[in-house]
């Protein structure tokens, strides 16, 4: 066999010296690809373990993503399973959204506030005019009276808007 | 070549082919454990997914039945607080005249006394006016035409609530039993399906080369 020559052999053990490190970093990344790094959000989880983390809890499945793009694509996966549980594990918010009908607005109520919140304008408006005109004894006694004639049924539409919010709670199936 | 280099170029591809193997087989175990883990978590969602079905399905009627009674009585009932409210906001304008009146003069007078700052006389105008809102704002708070009509709305909101709540009681009693069973089985379902998946990832977390042992909802 004929002796090869110094640069070739100086060329081959470079080259199988650059493959062995190639190989040995390709097992290396492997392994940290699919290796999830808890975080200490997914850590601070009273099990402490991430997936158990990424089933319970949504947030903690997506601080738990890796900036390795395999972790990535594996722990997304895992965010919508966790999305879906989320979902099935809460029949009763799901059904207040379900059936949750918009509640039938009082015209009743809403015209005794719309009347109060006038009349309550004019008297501000009058109280600001009496401050500007230095007459700070004017505009307090304005305010208390503001406050009597402006609330005087006040008390009657916020029983009749309290018992519209408790029948419609009723009917949806909101009440415990 | 001599013995030398070729003891380093048999070590050096030893060196290449263990890492390439040992990275190759690592990344198969890895995978196959996310794999595993994926299945798992998979079954435990549509388990969950199914378990949430049923629960719908089991009070949806009942849930209906209500609506179909509450929602008549609901609007009977606020026609009946509408119609006794009519008489109380009667009271309570007759009763406010006064006050407003009041404060529709003091405005006045006080616009008339900005505009003639050195005239006292409509300063004391502006006072007096002021002293009226006083007072009738005073009367109106302890006005007993409006206690009264109070009383008789209070009295009549009430007996409308009363009502409305007595006419669909029957049917929301048995919603409610309906949705406690419903739920009950729903919660079962989900804590069977949660060990399961429990065990699965455990299985798959101690040893992830071995064969799978996918967990399956059993059929209700």
């Amino acid at each position: 066999m004929k002796k090869p020559s110094k640069t070739m052999r100086i060329s081959a053990l470079t080259a199988v010296s650059a493959l062995a490190l190639f190989g040995g970093a390709f097992g290396s990344a492997a392994i940290a690809a699919d290796t999830p790094t808890p975080s200490p959000t997914a850590t601070a989880t009273p099990t402490g373990n991430p997936l158990d983390a990424a089933v319970n809890d949504q947030s903690a499945a997506k601080a738990i993503l890796g900036n390795n793009q395999s972790t990535l694509n594996v722990l997304t996966s895992e965010v919508e399973a966790a999305e879906a549980v989320e979902e099935a594990e809460a029949p009763e918010d799901a059904e207040a959204v379900e059936v949750a009908e918009v509640e039938e607005v009082d015209n009743e109520v809403e015209a005794i506030d719309t009347e109060n919140q006038q009349e309550s304008d004019s008297f501000a408006q009058d109280v600001a005019d009496a401050v500007q005109a230095g007459d700070s004894q004017d505009a307090e006694e304005l305010s208390q009276d503001a406050a009597i004639v402006t609330t005087v049924n006040a008390p009657e539409a916020q029983d009749m808007s309290t018992d519209n919010s408790e029948a419609h709670a009723i009917i949806v199936g909101t009440t415990k | 070549m001599n013995k030398r280099h070729l003891a380093i170029a048999v070590f050096a591809v030893f060196v290449l082919s263990s890492s390439t193997v040992a990275g190759a087989e690592a990344a198969s175990v890895s995978s196959t454990r996310v794999a595993k883990e994926k299945a798992a978590i998979s079954v435990y969602a549509k388990t969950m997914a199914k378990a949430r079905t049923a629960y719908f399905a089991r009070v949806k009627p009942s849930r209906a039945a209500v609506a179909a009674i509450g929602k008549p009585a609901d609007l009977k009932r606020r026609a009946a607080v509408a119609a006794a409210l009519n008489p109380f906001n009667a009271v309570v304008k007759a009763a406010k005249a006064p006050s407003l009146a009041a404060r529709v003069a003091y405005r006045s007078a006080a616009a008339k006394s900005s505009a003639n700052p050195a005239d006292a006389s409509l300063k004391a105008a502006t006072k007096a006016s002021l002293d009226t809102l006083n007072k009738a704002a005073a009367a109106l708070k302890v006005d007993p035409n409006v206690a009264t009509a109070r009383v008789i709305f209070a009295k009549a909101r009430t007996a409308a609530m009363v009502e409305f709540k007595a006419s669909v009681a029957s049917s929301v009693k048995a919603r409610q039993s309906i949705q406690v069973a419903a739920m009950a089985k729903f919660k079962a379902v989900k804590a069977k399906a949660l060990a399961k998946l429990k065990v699965a990832i455990k299985a798959a977390r101690a040893n992830p080369a071995k064969p799978s042992t996918k967990p399956t909802p059993k059929k209700k």
